[in-house]
């Protein structure tokens, strides 16, 4: 178990910086999960912490005692890729107890753990096979095994679970995090799929162009982004924004009739510069009756749940239909649900600050 | 489906049929004739019309071979040795090359340096190189060095023309090996070399048969370099049997026997390595499932 700092870290490859400055605490026992969009830093992230990139500068702790120039090897860390990396020419429990060969463990000490650890991912009817004979999901499951056997003091996952089928998928998902738990192992996962992030996380570490975004609780980070790009890359469907146009008595919403009266805006708003709107699509209802005066254009469903569609200065939103019956209505905006961003900056623009 | 329609694919199978029979003797055929012409005596091999049945007389291998009556005979030495000198040269020159290909391979897979390109180029040009334009020069090359008419030459030669090859289909059955294969070793304490020769290489078994293969049957076939770098003693199969001439005239029993003997290994070897080598010849890009 460890806790872990990185402090400045930079990982630059020629003139591509690949990481930028990036200072974060994961504490002991912790699950941080590293999402962002492809080519963000988060693997680069990992791989450092693992050893297996060198850091431009900066440093990297483990439990306050600099690691950088510790070999891979040497920072107790045990690792599971994307895409799996058994050894075929070795049996699923020759695979398992790979990471104690070599430290010299003992026979029975060995055999113990493989014990324990087949028991914990049900791996008993496997362990005389070849990875070549177990499904992909199952041949992930070893790697985990592998990973988890030397009890490492940091359990780094890239994408573990991203080439595995979407049925198989849920339920690893599931088992992992429960495993984490159990284990109490610090652990730091990277993904591109929010979902996952947001199931599995205790923090979510958000990174994009090499940049920490934001680092929060998968709620907060949901329910409070702190930036446009946060709450559009968090929940599905995506955050929709809106371009605030200043007017007489308020903001209007683009080029729709509706306008934003002070009282329904956070105080100072209006004196600020260019102002976007962010509401999530389960804060735009539909009502019968009276409302913005925002038509609907065209409404879908996705099993139980409808959705329908409007325009704003062209752009096309999207919003939950929550009505128990389906049925003509207009938009209206839930209060608490509206969330506003410096157009320049992308930044939230919290009450405090305004 | 219409009778006329089954009718007619029935004829197109017919034809492909009769194409393809005339293709297998058109390419069989002289190879057939070669065997036959191998176990004739020298009287039945210029009986006209050509024999189809007659004794089989084993005197041309036994000369290649330097065993029975002709063991002692000096045509029989030379083609004796010559076999021997393939042989050697061949596996020498293929071990040699497959194994600097599968280190080189191996690097060229997994590191970045300086001129990788360059040197990836210019180590396959070297099989792009007419042997011809550079014979000459070679040759005073040897002469220089004392490796004139010498199996070492042969040897370095061999290794020379398949290098290059080697390292190329090499690096592309490494690039199929998952680079996390070594990572999840290194994290856990084995050195790369460890994880290279235990774990990597024999994710690359069929690789690096299949590159043998090539290499083994490049070298045996190789013609250009041996028939102007040799004289008399280094000579190889290939090169003796295009001179082979004795004190009658031209041996063609002894001359057909070399031929078939020349043929075997290929087929040998192709029959061992025939599961890789499409992989093989695709550079090793279809090795990632």
């Amino acid at each position: 178990m460890a806790r872990i700092d990185l402090k400045d870290l930079t990982i630059r490859f020629g003139g591509f910086t690949a990481v930028d400055n990036v200072n974060l605490t994961v504490n002991d026992g912790e699950f941080a999960v590293y999402l962002g969009p492809s080519g963000c830093g988060k693997t680069t992230t990992l791989r450092a912490i693992a050893g297996l990139e060198q850091a431009t500068s900066g440093d990297i702790l483990f439990d306050g005692k600099r690691v950088n120039d510790l070999k891979p090897s040497e920072r107790n860390i045990a690792m599971v890729f994307q895409f799996v990396s058994l050894y075929p020419n070795l049996s699923i429990a020759e695979n398992i107890i790979f990471p104690l060969k070599a430290r010299g463990m003992a026979k029975a000490e060995i055999a113990r753990k493989l014990d324990w650890v087949t028991g914990v991912f049900k791996l008993g009817d496997e362990l005389k096979r070849r990875p070549a004979a177990l499904p992909p999901g199952a041949r992930q499951k070893v790697a985990l095994a592998r990973a988890v056997i030397r009890d490492p003091a940091v359990l780094l996952l890239d994408e573990p679970l991203s080439a595995i089928d979407e049925q198989f998928r849920e339920e690893m998902r599931w088992e992992l995090g429960h495993l984490q738990r159990e284990l109490g192992v610090t652990t730091i996962y990277v993904t591109h799929d929010q979902r996952e992030a947001m199931s599995l996380a205790d923090r979510i570490v958000l990174m994009n162009h090499s940049k920490i975004v934001q680092v929060a609780e998968p709620d907060r980070i949901f329910f409070q982004p702190s930036s446009v790009f946060a709450g559009q890359f968090i929940g599905s469907p995506s955050m929709n924004l809106i371009d605030l146009v200043p007017v007489a008595g308020g903001l209007r919403l683009g080029d729709s009739p509706v306008v934003l009266s002070q009282s329904e805006l956070p105080p100072g708003i209006t004196a600020r510069g260019a102002v976007k709107l962010g509401i999530r699509p389960r804060d735009l209802r539909l009502v019968s009756g009276e409302g913005h005066a925002l038509a609907v254009e065209d409404t879908f469903s996705v099993g139980r749940e409808r959705f329908f569609t409007f325009t704003v200065s062209d752009q096309i939103l999207q919003g939950t239909d929550h009505r128990t019956q389906p049925g003509a209505g207009s938009v209206t905006l839930v209060p608490e649900g509206m969330m506003f961003f410096d157009a320049e900056t992308g930044l939230r623009i919290t009450e405090a600050a305004a | 489906m219409s009778a006329s329609n089954t009718g007619s694919a029935r004829i197109t199978r017919w034809v492909l049929f009769g194409l393809l029979v005339l293709y297998t003797i058109y390419n069989l055929g002289p190879i057939l004739w070669l065997v036959i012409s191998s176990l004739k005596s020298r009287a039945d091999l210029f009986a006209m019309p050509p024999k189809l049945v007659f004794t089989p007389d084993f005197s041309g291998y036994q000369s290649v071979f330097g065993i029975g009556a002709a063991k002692d005979s000096a045509a029989s030495i030379g083609v004796f040795r010559s076999l021997i000198t393939s042989v050697l040269v061949s596996t020498i020159g293929t071990s040699v090359a497959v194994m600097l290909g599968t280190l080189a391979g191996y690097v060229c897979s997994r590191f970045d340096f300086r001129g990788k390109g360059d040197f990836m180029f210019f180590v396959l040009s070297t099989r792009m190189l007419p042997p011809v334009a550079v014979l000459v020069f070679y040759h005073m090359m040897f002469a220089q060095l004392g490796l004139a008419d010498t199996r070492i030459g042969l040897i370095l030669i061999a290794v020379f023309i398949n290098v290059g090859l080697a390292t190329w289909i090499m690096k592309g059955f490494f690039d199929g090996v998952p680079r996390e294969v070594e990572q999840i070793a290194i994290v856990n304490g084995y050195s790369r070399m460890y994880a290279f020769r235990k774990l990597v290489l024999p994710m690359v078994k069929g690789g690096i048969a299949a590159t043998a293969g090539f290499c083994f049957i490049f070298s045996w076939n190789e013609y250009a370099f041996a028939s102007i770098l040799t004289t008399t003693k280094a000579q190889t199969l290939p090169v003796k049997i295009s001179t082979a001439s004795g004190a009658t005239g031209i041996e063609w029993t002894q001359i057909c026997a070399a031929g078939v003997v020349l043929i075997v290994p290929v087929l040998i070897f192709f029959w061992l390595i025939r599961k890789h080598l499409l992989m093989g010849m695709t550079f090793g890009v279809l090795g990632r499932k």
